[in-house]
């Protein structure tokens, strides 16, 4: 049989052509979604600053037990840890290391203690060791003795370049400078806790005695030590991670069905070669057996073909995720096992899943059908059909429910995504019958508008029921995905928009270009003429807590309580109450931890520290400011860096405040002052990702269903010739045909855009609903046209190639030649 | 080469049928060309049975084709009864083809998707009318499948697609029906009954019939055979019977 298969498949190359071509696409879609997924997995931090440390001790980053949850803060551990370390046999030196966000002389930049130095270590090239508070030792290339303005977590003043030292290893992640250890540690802010104590080894350095020495904290040696030295790059990986593999899986999922429905229309296709075969004697476990074979080599042959323009798409994107500060600059992207496997076993399943039904009804098509009528359609909806498309709408309602309740924008986009996807094979397996439907309620009309051309492609509508189902399928595909995806984006988007617009309705933001605003920003501004009020907010997290169990809440620190403009949609409570441990939460965040005002609640701050705060206000707009707004004092020393984010200013003279707030960047260097508008347009990066990635994913989805729709129309529009010919031999003119093959393309565009609009909008309504209250989600309404008018144009140009060529060629000739 | 204006029966005063007058027809160019009709010249009487016979190879279908105007000859014209085929369009050719031709091929004659009814009346609806139910039941009822109306093609057995193809043929009332291997894909005793039914509507329609077939007996039920060898008229039969059509063409490889 693999003979025969094998004879088959090379000897009729062009029926494979639209099998082998889907097959390609969807390789090299399944590809680019899974290489930047793999290059995610496989990148860790590097180890550089800490690369002469044997081992690095830090706080717990990651908590959670089976949902291990990487916190947003940084997690420290207690300096007096430093003593008990270096007491631990084999430990030359036990060094506490801090960092804080610094500026010098324009430049960005991290700045240490001296001892961290060894840890490297930097050895000095020229100069000396700081020696005082206005002393520093730059790590790299620096004039000795230069007066340079250092910007950190205070009002920027001038220090000296007494030293410079330079790495014995390359350090490329970031660069350092060197402060005394007093001044360093003053500046970070955290005082009796370190960022990382580094251990230097001495013979007989055993790394289990350090985890004897510590309590409740982490020790991280080889390659693990990079997680201390990045512990945001951790985060950045897990987000990482979960955007790629969310890409990742809807291509596989996109490209198996693809594949599969494409295989089982070629299958459908040459039954009329089957019955021949059937009718010189094979049976049909030698058919099923063939067919099988053919299914394995096509898959494979065309899997294979799909990997390297899959590759080089895959490059591309991962290189454009580190182009985008998506994924960290030390990705190494490469085409692993991971995407190939996938790419090549789901080809290769899918294809022979698809001919499974397929072949067995092909098999089973007696043998006289081949010298007489081949096309033959089957029943309406063979089992398969129906217990996949029930199934699939099984799958589907629960999802909806989930995404009816749900306030995250990411899980109702994610919801919404999968929501659509099981609809689509939900109505791809039961389109047989929606085929069947349309015809009831459009071919009486149809054939009075139209009586030759209009009568003929309903009659075809009403029992090449399959034929059409298979065409219209891709369009739906298309339309349903990329719909679903771009609008629960502008759906999330415009409702984050709008929020921020109402939430933040102050004069003027203040904001920095470099790592951020010392906190003492606030109090000058406040104390700028013409500034009526201020508050500082900066976004931080919250670790799993307050009901949620696997992921971080977002959240503002929310520093000057109420003014600023600030309009947090406060439905209980007062913000201008937000001061010592007090905590004010979004409405469905209260509702699910059953907090209301005055209750102490458990909280898991940023770096992982268990507190209880007080609820002080209960408010609406989530959208904007997250879960919830933590008081200063609450937070202070629980965060990363202790800088300012914006701070939001209401003033009576708005320009003229802006202009004397922009004199504070003499003290502030990176300081700029804007108006209202720039900051209700969405600005973290969370968004900022969504904006860039969103459409580029939506994007390539288009463009990879504009391929299935093609192929399958140009697969069905040619297999039309006989009938066509037919036709004109009866006496139907070119105009008819033509007439006719229009209202059949029009009948397929009709149904394939109506039933992708009709999911996309299932899809998407919970998840307006769930975010906006409202039912209607946000659909600029160019790109809906884009993407209908697109895709329409597409499938007419695929369908009406075919149909040309047909009627170009003789009549009797293409009735003669069969299929 | 024998002219072929042979006396008609006296009731044929009008034109014959088809008129085909020093029709050559070559296939390709140069080297490669094929000569399917080497000069043919020929009458079709109307009211006839006429069968077309010969080796593969040897230019019947192509006369059927170029009789039916279906393809052009290269050189030499074409008529049907009194219109000349040469100088029309195609699409003036396709509506002469819908109105004052009918067609039956080896297979594959029907709309699948069309009920009997449907097929039957397709050349009227074609023609811009709206097929009388009357009209179409009576055509059916002619072919014996008046029960069968409102089946669609899948549903009935080769035999009963090829009367509803013939069926289909006579609707418009067609001057000439063409067929071509009318009987291939059948056996023999449904093809027998197509075959009668040929016969019918030639005798008691008064119906042309031109038919290309490789089968003696099928051609048997002819009033008069034409044999073709590489494109020429290599002998003709009248009131042929099956043992001296088969006789005849063994001796064509000669």
């Amino acid at each position: 049989m693999l003979r025969l298969a094998l004879l088959s498949a090379r000897g009729r190359l062009g029926t494979f052509t639209g099998a082998l071509v889907a097959l390609i696409a969807s390789s090299a879609l399944v590809m680019a979604g899974g290489m930047p997924l793999e290059s995610a997995l496989r990148t860790h931090p590097p180890v550089e600053r800490y690369a002469a440390a044997a081992a690095v001790v830090t706080g717990q980053q990651v908590v959670g037990g089976e949902n291990a949850v990487p916190l947003g803060e940084r997690a420290r551990v207690d300096s007096a840890l430093v003593a008990r370390l270096a007491a631990v046999p084999g430990v030359r030196a036990a060094i506490a290391d801090v960092s804080a966000p610094a500026q010098l002389g324009g430049r960005d930049t991290v700045a240490h203690g001296w001892s961290s130095a060894a840890l490297t270590p930097y050895v000095l090239r020229a100069g000396r060791p700081p020696a005082g508070p206005d002393e520093v030792v730059v790590g790299y290339r620096a004039a000795l003795g230069a007066k340079l303005r250092l910007a950190s977590t205070e009002a920027a003043r001038t220090v000296k370049v007494v030293g410079v030292a330079r790495p014995r290893r390359p350090v490329g992640q970031q660069t350092a400078i060197f402060l005394t250890d007093g001044e360093a540690a003053r500046l970070a802010g955290h005082p009796g806790r370190a960022d990382a104590i580094a251990v230097i080894a001495a013979p007989g350095f055993d790394a289990s005695r350090l985890r004897d020495a510590t309590r409740g904290a982490e020790v991280l040696t080889g390659n693990a030590r990079g997680r201390a030295e990045h512990p945001e790059l951790l985060e950045a990986r897990t987000t990482l991670i979960a955007v790629t593999a969310s890409f990742g899986g809807l291509a596989l999922f996109i490209a198996i069905f693809v594949v599969m429905s494409t295989m089982g229309l070629s299958i459908q296709q040459r039954e009329r070669e089957i019955a021949l075969l059937r009718a010189v004697a094979a049976t049909p476990g030698q058919i099923r057996r063939m067919i099988s074979w053919e299914a394995a080599i096509v898959g494979l042959v065309g899997s294979a073909a799909g990997i390297w323009p899959g590759a080089v798409l895959g490059r591309a994107l991962a290189d454009g995720l580190v182009r985008h500060d998506i994924a960290p600059p030390n990705l190494t992207v490469s085409a692993g096992w991971l995407p190939i496997t996938a790419a090549v076993a789901g080809g290769v399943l899918a294809a022979l899943l698809a001919v499974l039904g397929a072949g067995r009804r092909a098999s089973r098509v007696p043998p006289t059908h081949a010298l007489t009528q081949a096309a033959v359609e089957p029943r309406l909806l063979g089992p398969g059909r129906a217990i996949g498309g029930l199934v699939a709408l099984a799958g589907a309602t629960p999802l909806l429910a989930v995404a009816a309740t749900t306030s995250a924008p990411d899980t109702a986009a994610a919801t919404a995504e999968m929501t659509a996807l099981f609809l689509v094979v939900a109505v791809g397996c039961l389109g047989p019958i929606v085929a069947r439907v349309a015809a009831g309620v459009l071919g009486p009309a149809l054939a009075r508008l139209s009586p030759v051309g209009g009568f003929l492609a309903s009659s075809n509508l009403r029992t090449a029921t399959r034929r059409f189902s298979s065409a219209s399928t891709p369009l739906m595909l298309t339309v349903a995905m990329s719909c679903t995806l771009l609008f629960s984006t502008t759906t999330t988007d415009h409702a984050v928009t709008q929020q921020r617009q109402a939430a933040l309705s102050g004069d003027l933001a203040v904001r920095s270009t470099g790592p951020g605003l010392p906190a003492a920003t606030l109090a000058d501004a406040r104390a700028t003429p013409g500034v009526r009020s201020a508050v500082g907010l900066t976004p931080t997290t919250l670790g799993p807590s307050l009901g949620i169990s696997d992921e971080n809440i977002p959240a503002q620190i929310l520093d000057g309580g109420q003014g600023g403009g600030l309009d947090a949609g406060v439905t209980a409570g007062s913000l201008a109450a937000l001061r010592g441990n007090t905590i004010a939460l979004g409405r469905r965040r209260a509702d699910a931890a059953r907090a209301r005002i005055g209750d102490r609640v458990a909280v898991m701050l940023g770096d992982g520290t268990r507190t209880h705060a007080t609820v002080v206000a209960i408010y609406t707009r989530t959208l904007a400011l997250g879960d919830a707004l933590l008081a200063p004092e609450l937070a202070a020393g629980h965060q990363t860096t202790p800088l300012l984010g914006t701070i939001l200013v209401s003033a009576g003279d708005p320009s003229a405040a802006a202009h004397r707030l922009e004199g504070l960047g003499r003290r502030y260097p990176g300081l700029r002052v804007s108006d209202r508008a720039s900051v209700s347009t969405a600005t973290d990066a969370d968004r900022a990702t969504n904006r860039w990635l969103g459409p580029l994913f939506v994007a390539i989805i288009f463009a990879f269903t504009s391929i299935a729709v093609i192929n399958t129309l140009v697969m069905i529009a040619l297999k039309r010739g006989r009938e066509l010919a037919l036709l004109r031999l009866v006496g139907g003119t070119p105009g008819q045909v033509r007439s006719m093959a229009r209202w059949e393309a029009g009948l397929i565009i009709a149904i394939g855009l109506t039933l992708g609009l009709a999911i996309a909008a299932t899809a998407l309504l919970p998840l307006s609903h769930a975010l906006t209250g409202s039912l209607r989600p946000y659909v600029p309404l160019d790109q809906l046209g884009a993407i209908l008018g697109v895709s329409a144009l597409l499938a007419l140009l695929a369908l009406a190639l075919p149909t040309r060529r047909a009627l170009r060629s003789r009549p009797v000739q293409a009735i003669g030649v069969g299929e | 080469m024998r002219t072929l204006a042979r006396a008609v029966p006296a009731a044929a005063v009008a034109a014959p049928a088809i008129t085909l007058r020093d029709v050559r027809k070559v296939h390709g160019e140069g080297d490669g060309a094929v000569v399917a009709l080497g000069g043919i010249s020929v009458e079709l009487p109307r009211g006839s049975f006429t069968a077309i016979m010969g080796p593969s190879g040897s230019g019947k279908s192509t006369f059927l084709n170029v009789a039916a105007g279906l393809d052009r000859p290269t050189s030499g014209t074409v008529a049907l009864g009194e219109t000349e085929l040469a100088g029309l369009s195609e699409r003036r050719l396709t509506i002469l083809r819908r109105e004052r031709v009918g067609f039956v091929f080896q297979a594959f004659n029907l709309m699948p998707s069309l009920t009997v009814t449907q097929n039957i009346g397709l050349p009227l609806r074609l023609d811009g009318r709206r097929p009388r139910r009357a009209e179409v039941r009576e055509v059916a009822a002619r072919v014996g499948l008046d029960d069968r109306l409102r089946h669609r093609p899948a549903q009935l057995s080769g035999g009963q697609q090829q009367r509803v193809a013939i069926a289909r043929a006579l609707v418009t009332r067609p001057e000439v029906v063409f067929a071509d291997e009318p009987t291939g894909a059948l056996d023999s005793k449904t093809g027998r009954g197509v075959l009668a039914l040929l016969r019918e509507v030639v005798d008691q329609d008064g119906h042309t019939v031109v038919m290309v077939t490789h089968d003696p007996v099928a051609a048997a039920h002819a009033d008069r055979v034409i044999l073709l060898a590489d494109g020429q008229i290599v002998g003709m039969l009248d009131a042929p019977d099956a043992d001296e059509v088969a006789e005849q063409l063994a001796h064509l490889g000669d």
